[in-house]
C-alpha cells in the first residue's frame, strides 16, 4: 500500500513549491497465506520530497527537488529529482507528459540513475471537465530506464486511478499501481501497489 | 461480516471523503452530463424541431448566473452548443467556426485587438453566438448559410498570448462588426495530480 499526502502552494507568480510524503506498507506476506491470520501490514519506508517548480508557458512546468527516504530498518537514501511536465487540454480530456530524471544515493549501495517518461490521461466521469464534487478517471503509463552502478534495466508501470475532486484544490485518489521490473533481464518481477493519495493545493 | 481485501481500495477513500469537510465558501460552477429524460420538455421540443440526426449530449450547468441546460451536437464538421435557461427556454446557439468564415474586415479588427492585448496572439477557438427568438434561431440553424436579420450575432474568441511577461489565455466577446465587448482571463484547473 502507498498512502501519500501531496501539498502544494504558490510561492509567487510562476513559482510553486510541492511537498509530498509517501509511505510504503507491505500488506501481503506470501509466506503466511496459508494461515488464517496471514494478512498483515509491515511498514517498509517513507519518502519525503520537496520540489520547486516554475511555470513555463501555459501548460508546461520545470521542476527540481530533493527526496529523503527513511527505511524501517533505519537506513536512509537521498534522491535528486528533475522533471519537465507538459499538460494539454482537449475536449474534456487532460493529457500530461512528464519527462524526469532522478539520482539516488544510499550508503554502501551503488548510485542509481533513472530516466523516466510518463503519459497520464485524466477525464471526468460526469461532464466535460472535472468540477468540484465529481468523480474522474486517470490512467498513467510510465517507462523507466535505470542504471544501478553499471547494471541497466527497464521498468514499466501502469496506474489506473479513480479520483474524487472535493474541490479543484482538494482531490483524493485511489489507484492500482502495477509495476513490471526487469524488462531487459530475464528476472521479471511483478509488483502491485494500492495507492491512496490526497492532493491539497494551499 | 467477511470483507474482501480488494474491497478496501473502494471503501477507504469513500469513508475518507465523507469525513473531510469542504473548505469554506466555494464558487459553484459545474456542469454534469445528464440523460435526456431529466431535461425540460420545452428544450427537448426545440431540439427535435431542428431535425438533427447526429448524437446529442445533454448537460446540466450550475454557475453564479444560475442553472442552465446545454445540448451539444456535431453536424458535419461544425460543433453546435444550444443553451436553455432553467425552465427550458432557449437562450442562444453557439457554433464553432474557423477564422476563414469571418469577413476580412471583421477578422482584421479582431486581430488588431488581440495583438494589442496579447502581443503575438494564438487563436484557439472562435464561436459564433446567435441570440433571438426561437423561430429565428431555428431558421438560422436549419438553413446553415442564412441568418435572419432579427438574430443578434456575436463572436467569442479564445486566444493565448503574453500579458505582463507571462503567457495567459483570454476569452474575448466581439459584436458582429468586430468591436470588443468584453474580455476575461481563462483560469486553468490545478495540475498537481498530473505533475506529482
Amino acid at each position: 500500500m502507498l498512502p501519500a499526502l501531496n501539498l502544494s502552494t504558490k510561492l509567487s507568480g510562476l513559482w510553486k513549491v510541492n511537498f509530498k510524503s509517501e509511505s510504503r506498507i507491505l500488506t501481503l506476506n506470501t509466506r503466511e497465506l496459508d494461515r488464517p491470520e496471514g494478512l498483515h501490514a509491515e511498514y517498509a519506508l517513507t519518502d519525503f520530497s520537496l520540489v520547486i517548480s516554475r511555470k513555463i508557458g501555459l501548460g508546461g512546468s520545470l521542476a527540481g527537488g530533493y527526496l529523503h527516504r527513511m527505511r524501517a530498518s533505519g537506513a536512509s537514501a537521498s534522491r535528486f529529482v528533475q522533471q519537465y511536465t507538459l499538460v494539454t487540454r482537449s475536449s474534456g480530456l487532460r493529457l500530461a507528459h512528464r519527462f524526469s530524471s532522478d539520482q539516488t544515493f544510499e550508503p554502501n549501495e551503488p548510485a542509481t540513475i533513472r530516466l523516466r517518461y510518463r503519459l497520464a490521461t485524466e477525464f471526468s466521469l460526469q461532464g466535460q471537465a472535472v468540477d468540484a464534487r465529481e468523480w474522474y478517471l486517470k490512467i498513467s503509463n510510465e517507462l523507466l530506464s535505470a542504471w544501478e552502478g553499471t547494471a541497466h534495466d527497464f521498468e514499466g508501470r501502469v496506474v489506473p486511478t479513480l479520483g474524487y475532486a472535493i474541490t479543484d484544490s482538494n482531490k483524493l485518489e485511489t489507484a492500482i499501481d502495477y509495476r513490471l521490473e526487469g524488462l531487459r533481464s530475464d528476472r521479471l518481477r511483478h509488483t502491485v501497489w494500492w495507492a491512496v493519495t490526497w492532493y491539497v493545493s494551499l | 461480516m467477511h470483507l474482501s481485501f480488494w474491497a478496501l481500495p473502494i471503501l477507504v477513500p469513500f469513508i475518507l471523503i465523507c469525513c473531510i469537510p469542504e473548505a469554506g465558501a466555494q464558487k459553484i460552477e459545474r456542469e454534469k452530463k445528464v440523460r435526456k429524460e431529466v431535461v425540460p420538455s420545452t428544450a427537448i421540443e426545440f431540439i427535435s424541431s431542428l431535425r438533427v440526426t447526429s448524437k446529442i449530449k445533454w448537460y446540466h450547468e450550475e454557475s453564479l448566473r444560475g442553472i442552465s441546460w446545454e445540448a451539444k451536437t456535431k453536424v458535419g464538421i461544425k460543433k453546435y452548443s444550444i443553451e436553455f435557461d432553467e425552465n427550458g427556454v432557449l437562450e442562444d446557439i453557439e457554433i464553432q467556426i474557423h477564422e476563414s468564415s469571418l469577413s476580412p474586415e471583421v477578422s482584421k479588427k479582431m486581430m488588431n485587438v488581440l495583438s494589442r492585448h496579447l502581443g503575438k496572439p494564438v487563436t484557439r477557438k472562435i464561436q459564433q453566438q446567435l441570440t433571438g427568438k426561437p423561430e429565428d434561431l431555428r431558421a438560422a440553424f436549419i438553413s446553415k448559410h442564412t441568418i435572419p436579420r432579427t438574430v443578434t450575432i456575436r463572436y467569442e474568441v479564445v486566444a493565448d498570448g503574453k500579458v505582463n511577461g507571462s503567457k495567459k489565455r483570454y476569452e474575448y466577446t466581439f459584436d458582429v462588426y468586430g468591436n470588443l465587448l468584453n474580455h476575461e482571463q481563462v483560469l486553468f484547473r490545478h495540475t498537481d495530480n498530473l505533475e506529482f
